[in-house]
């Protein structure tokens, strides 16, 4: 069973470093794109072999999906923009890949021999999480908003600046493609896509659901629960089943904000009760935690799909509103 | 004993036509064929792989998300095979013919 395991880890790690390179050396960037996205869905592979599902699902929703689908995005844009022809490959000779990719496998599997016989890595927060009882069964989520809640507060205040420095780099007046053409305006019009989405709905929001409320006791949580609600919200906005909410809106900047916000009205919380912000008082710490959880995936979710979309343009202020 | 029999019987079936469905993406001729054998064999693949795997489940929970996940992959990959012969229809690829 252990040569099994070792085989079938030496082929990922020799895969995803293969991935790795060809997303890196390909000329053609549509490939590269391809190649990027292989590399995640490997990564996450990789970490679920390592016994990390939390990374793994991470990986999977946001290093290979919506990573992927904002640079797909962006080469479309690209093209659209300029008709650029893609560069075409330059062809070399096979037995320069043979060569490579075999050298690749060696390195890989010695590597993976150097791992085996390192020494365990210092065990860091794992036996202090371990050893508190705390009121997350999930020693990710502990760690995530027990322990470290500074970090994961830093995290949310970076997403949501970088959705606000999205909208600013747009100027106003000059729509993004996404935005204002969504699919099923286009030739692409057909019912089985909208069909799909309609149906993909219910679903996303109770799988949202369902990873935030497991997030408390096993793999899942609000990055997650997040990253699969803002999923079916792209698909809902690129495929126009519902209007993009204009950003002038007060409900979309709320919408964008709330986990900040959130966040921070916890901490303020923990200053007022036990004197240090982010320090959960314990009468009230899981239910206290797990509300934090439900409004940071609506705000990822919310900050994911704003991120991807796009800004939809903004007609200019009424001159008699100008004029205050 | 049986359960595990037939369960790596599913699961050794549902790669077989995972490796017909990529052999058949890798050598046909035109895009509409290739997804014809992306969509029918590797759908075909993944309802055998998770069968078996659902004979191995231990709880019925996990026996109704595989399922679940089944069936998203399903109405995923039908639509998407709609939408990349649709593309191809309108950017002009005309079907392979002997």
């Amino acid at each position: 069973m252990d040569a099994i395991s070792l085989v079938v880890d030496v082929l990922l790690v020799g895969m995803t470093v293969l991935a790795a390179l060809a997303a890196v050396a390909s000329r053609d960037v549509f490939r590269a794109v391809a190649f990027f996205i292989v590399f995640g869905a490997l990564m996450a592979l990789i970490w679920l072999r390592l016994s990390a599902p939390d990374v793994a699902l991470a990986e999977a929703a946001v290093g290979a999906g919506l990573t992927g689908v904002l640079m797909l995005e962006t080469l479309g844009r690209i093209r659209r923009a300029s008709d650029v022809e893609p560069v075409r490959e330059r062809p070399r000779h096979p037995a320069f890949a043979a060569a490579g990719a075999l050298a690749l496998v060696g390195a890989s599997a010695a590597a993976a021999a150097v791992a085996m016989v390192l020494e365990r890595a210092p065990e860091g927060l794992a036996p202090l999480v371990a050893g508190t009882p705390g009121p997350m069964e999930n020693p990710v989520t502990a760690v995530l908003l027990d322990f470290r809640g500074y970090d994961t507060l830093l995290e949310i205040a970076v997403l949501l600046l970088a959705v606000i420095a999205t909208m600013a780099l747009y100027p106003r007046g000059r729509p993004s493609p996404a935005a204002t053409t969504p699919l099923t305006r286009g030739p692409e019009r057909g019912m089985l896509l909208g069909w799909f989405v309609r149906m993909l709905l219910p679903v996303g929001i109770l799988v949202a659901g369902y990873l935030w409320w497991q997030g408390a006791d096993a793999p899942g949580g609000a990055f997650q629960g997040g990253t699969v609600l803002a999923a079916v919200l792209i698909l809902m906005l690129v495929t126009a089943v519902v209007e993009l909410p204009s950003p002038r809106w007060l409900v979309t900047r709320l919408a964008l904000a709330v986990g900040l916000l959130a966040f921070l009205a916890v901490a303020a919380i923990g200053l007022w009760a036990s004197g240090a912000p982010l320090d959960h008082p314990s009468f009230a710490a899981k239910p206290l935690i797990l509300a934090l959880e439900a409004v940071l995936t609506l705000a990822i979710a919310a900050c994911l799909a704003a991120l991807v979309v796009g800004v939809p343009h903004v007609p200019p202020r009424r001159p008699s509103r100008d004029g205050a | 004993m049986i359960l595990d029999a037939l369960s790596v019987g599913l699961l050794l079936a549902g790669c077989f036509f995972f490796l017909a469905g990529t052999v058949g993406l890798l050598r046909f001729p035109d895009v509409y064929c290739r997804l014809h054998a992306l969509t029918k064999a590797d759908n075909l693949g993944l309802q055998l792989v998770v069968l078996g795997l659902v004979l191995r489940s231990d709880n019925p929970f996990t026996a109704g998300k595989l399922i679940l996940i089944w069936g998203l992959a399903l109405a995923a990959s039908a639509t998407i095979a709609h939408l990349v012969a649709n593309l191809a229809q309108r950017e002009g690829h005309s079907p392979w013919t002997r």
